[in-house]
């Protein structure tokens, strides 16, 4: 394994609009990747410093926990982009290998009990953190007592972050078992018709999606309400609406809604404004859906339920003569893998969005008050300091923390244009193939560039990437780069994007295909476009470089291909 | 002209054939699958009046072994087959996962003409046989086996008798007997019926039912190198193997299978190919 000894031959060249230096010499030969699916935006400060603190005595924890082969995990700020390095685990291969299958004993014995952990452990757990935050009285709260709850919010999100480490490798493993199953035992299917036995269970993007369709309806109920949404522009659409009766019980239930949905940011750098705080995204969305026909998300979700029961009851009759012990670890894995899919969704509620949604509002209420004070400018720049800078603010009165937070956010603004290379540092010499399969499994779901080269560009108009959700369909492309502009989408769009998260769903109601830079399989683009029956293509690393918008295009989510039509 | 396995008159050779006699001896006292024999007959079609009988023991089988329609295996038996001299294995026709009684019919009819077949009679005037059989034919429960198994009550390989050598594969035995799959390997000390050795193979195939008939598909990769048998089934096996050998006083190999949790017996045979070395 080269890692210790790099050839300067594989060593790569940053691009000139991105130099780097590196914080010490030997991490020139560490290879590494971006995450894009994740992390596709500059890191605001305040969430990166607070996830460090949070994260990784918990990622390093739950590794030991299951075995994970994996040794160290490194992460860097590189012009506010996060760069990660992982070092596999060196070793004899017979420790290796003993190492792979005691991994895979103890991921495997959580994979086959998710029900039973998720209700009797997990969720219990998120819950009991959900709880200390809605308790707590934030504006009520004097200095001192608001200071302690940041530190007692730091601690419990190294919980949520603990329980985020156990949930992924179970859940991935119980998927791709039964993928794999499936595809061994019929011949001739792909990983993508696996899914349709999966498909078709409520969950929490689903939930949030019927919830903002209903709003949408109580709109249309109200005539000048709609008008109001559908005329104003996003940001003056709050005032319009308080003038009058209808736009007031409006403005209730939408408060309401986020209430529930929206204590989140639109990716999972929570650094960045969330609905509370700025509703645009809500507002875009019922935009697009204003202008689209009645829906009946309910009937949609019961005929996937009903798609998926034929197709289990299919396999099952082709299973007839096979082996008791094969038709029983297709049950067994069938059931977990159901399980699985649902908690792949459904943890990005409870953790990754409305879970750490709770501490940015704790941090936000700092930024209210220094705002107020006038050492902040805005409430929303105290998320481009750190959260030493935070906890070390009331014995450092006199410094100017306005100056810092106007640079960052200038440096972050300005280094959001460049588009930064997806690796860095040396590729080593044999493709960085893990030796846990868990880390193969993460590749392959949620994408990443660790183990594979950049795309080749496209020949013959034609961009490659992961079948995410079947099905064929034309249409103009709409780059969207960020929810603020989410409402230029409309129906019959292609939604090109580098990365969607569950808050992304929303505009699935409204487009008729999605095709992303980043992520596999399981992302939530690829998952929730199978829920919605629109096809999606992802992980073609280069969609949004090479797609312009209004372009049509044709998206082949079977065959994981984008063509570029006539423009 | 119906027999059925456990009524005495199934075990003459000379009215239900070799095989099918051998099986019904076998039958009292050993897990054989339920059966009933058309006794040996000469020509190759079936009277109206033979018909009907054959459809209601069918009927009558399927309601024994809770199954409607029942899948069935139709073997033909001859009269004078598997006698000591000359083994008639894989001459004669079979045909595994028959369903329905049109069906049961049908491979019933086709057992007789294939006993009549060209190869069949130069087979047995190669042997100094009469070159007309006479036919019996045999219709068991076809058994959904997880795991099919051939059992020696001695190594085949050396003659030494101090354990039983029991090869184990996923599925029917089709894969197995036809050496297909690499099956796993396990000895088994006959003295105290302890596990000695346990070699577990990759078994890349396995037989399976379909619709009608069997056919061999992939193992799914992740229960390739899991044992076939566990230590409880292989002590059972090579136990039936001992108990068999004291029965026909001679080194056996059989044919088994278990299915949802119980060991069947298929088939039982002297071992014909044993080079008798020194003792071991």
């Amino acid at each position: 394994m080269s890692a210790g000894n790099p050839t300067t031959a594989n060593r790569i060249s940053p691009p000139t609009d991105f130099p780097v230096t590196w914080p010490r010499p030997t991490d020139e030969e560490l290879h590494w990747t971006r995450d894009r699916e994740h992390m596709p935006d500059p890191i605001t400060p305040m969430f990166y410093s607070a996830a460090a603190a949070m994260a990784i005595a918990c990622r390093q924890r739950v590794a030991a926990a299951y075995d994970e082969a994996i040794v160290q995990r490194y992460d860097i700020l590189i012009h506010h982009y996060i760069y990660t390095a992982l070092v596999p685990f060196q070793g004899p291969p017979d420790e290796l290998a003993a190492r792979a299958r005691r991994n895979r004993e103890k991921v495997s014995a959580v994979a086959l009990r998710l029900r039973e952990v998720w209700e009797e452990e997990w969720r219990p757990a998120l819950e009991a953190q959900w709880a200390f935050w809605a308790a707590f009285d934030l504006e009520g709260a004097d200095g001192p007592a608001l200071r302690a709850h940041l530190e007692e919010s730091i601690v419990r999100g190294a919980r949520l972050y603990e329980l985020h480490y156990r949930m992924g490798p179970p859940l991935w493993l119980a998927i791709d078992e039964f993928e794999t199953l499936y595809c061994d035992l019929f011949p001739g299917q792909t990983r993508l018709d696996a899914h349709r036995l999966l498909q078709g269970f409520d969950n929490k993007t689903l939930e949030a999606g019927r919830a903002l369709w209903r709003l949408r309806d109580r709109a249309l109920s109200w005539p000048r309400v709609a008008r109001a949404l559908v005329e104003t522009p996003a940001g003056a659409v709050g005032g319009v609406l308080a003038a009058f009766p209808e736009g007031i019980h409006f403005l209730a239930e939408l408060r309401a809604y986020l209430s529930t949905y929206g204590r989140r940011s639109s990716l999972w750098d929570w650094g960045y404004p969330s609905w509370e705080d700025d509703p645009t995204p809500v507002i875009n969305n019922l935009k697009n859906y204003l202008g689209q026909a009645d829906r009946d998300l309910e009937a949609e979700l019961r005929a996937a339920a009903a798609e998926r029961e034929a197709a289990v009851e299919e396999a099952r009759a082709a299973l007839g003569g096979y082996p008791g012990p094969v038709v029983e670890r297709f049950e067994r894995w069938l059931d977990a893998a159901q399980a699985a899919l649902v908690l792949t969704e459904n943890h990005t509620y409870y953790i990754d969005f409305n879970g750490f949604g709770w501490i940015h509002r704790v941090v936000r209420e700092f930024g209210k008050r220094l705002a107020a004070a006038g050492r902040l400018d805005t409430p929303d720049d105290v998320f481009y300091l750190t959260l030493d800078e935070l906890r070390a603010l009331s014995e450092d009165p006199h410094h100017d923390h306005r100056v810092d937070a106007a640079a960052r956010r200038a440096e972050l603004a300005r280094w959001a244009q460049v588009d930064e290379p997806w690796e860095l540092g040396t590729r080593p010499a044999e493709a960085l193939y893990l030796y846990s399969p868990d880390a193969r499994r993460i590749l392959r779901y949620v994408g990443g560039r660790a183990a594979e080269a950049p795309a080749p560009p496209p020949g013959d108009g034609v961009l490659h990437g992961q079948a995410g959700s079947s099905g064929k369909v034309r249409g103009p492309a709409r780059l969207i780069r960020s929810l603020a502009e989410s409402h230029r989408l409309q129906p019959g769009d292609v939604l090109v994007t580098e990365t969607t998260a569950p808050p992304w769903t929303p505009l699935f109601l409204t487009a008729a295909a999605v095709v992303t830079d980043a992520g596999g399989m399981l992302s939530h683009g690829a998952v929730v476009s199978r829920e919605y029956h629109i096809p999606a293509v992802v992980g073609t690393q280069q969609a949004t470089a090479l797609i312009r918008d209004g372009q049509w295009v044709e998206v082949d989510g079977d065959r994981g291909m984008v063509r570029l039509l006539a423009a | 002209m119906i027999s059925w396995l456990e009524a005495p008159d199934c075990q003459d050779p000379a009215h239900v054939g070799g095989k099918a006699a051998s099986l019904a001896r076998l039958a009292a006292a050993y897990p054989v699958p339920a059966a009933f024999c058309l006794a040996a007959m000469e020509g190759t079609t079936l009277s109206p009046a033979l018909r009907m009988e054959l459809v209601e023991a069918y009927a009558r089988l399927g309601a024994r072994c809770g199954a409607d329609p029942l899948p069935v295996a139709v073997r033909s038996s001859a009269v004078d087959e598997d006698g000591d001299a000359v083994s008639f294995a894989g001459q004669h026709e079979s045909y595994l996962n028959v369903v329905g009684a049109e069906a049961v019919v049908q491979a019933v009819e086709r057992c007789l003409v294939s006993a009549r077949s060209a190869r069949a009679r130069e087979y047995r005037r190669a042997h100094g046989l009469r070159p007309e059989a006479r036919v019996a034919v045999l219709v068991q429960q076809l058994v959904r086996s997880d795991v099919s198994a051939v059992v020696f009550s001695v190594d085949p390989r050396t003659g030494a008798c101090a354990h039983i050598v029991i090869n184990a594969a996923w599925g029917l035995g089709e894969s197995l007997v036809g050496g297909t799959v690499t099956p796993d390997l396990y000895l088994v000390r006959r003295a105290d019926l302890a596990v000695i050795s346990r070699q577990v193979a990759d078994k890349a195939v396995m037989t399976v039912l379909g619709t009608a008939g069997t056919r061999e598909v992939a193992v799914p990769r992740l229960m390739r190198r899991e044992p076939a048998l566990d230590d409880a089934q292989a002590a059972a096996l090579a136990d039936l193997a001992r108990s068999l050998e004291a029965y026909a006083g001679r080194p056996v190999d059989l044919e088994c299978a278990y299915a949802r949790g119980r060991p069947y017996l298929l088939q039982c045979r002297p071992i014909t190919t044993l080079d008798r070395g020194p003792a071991v």
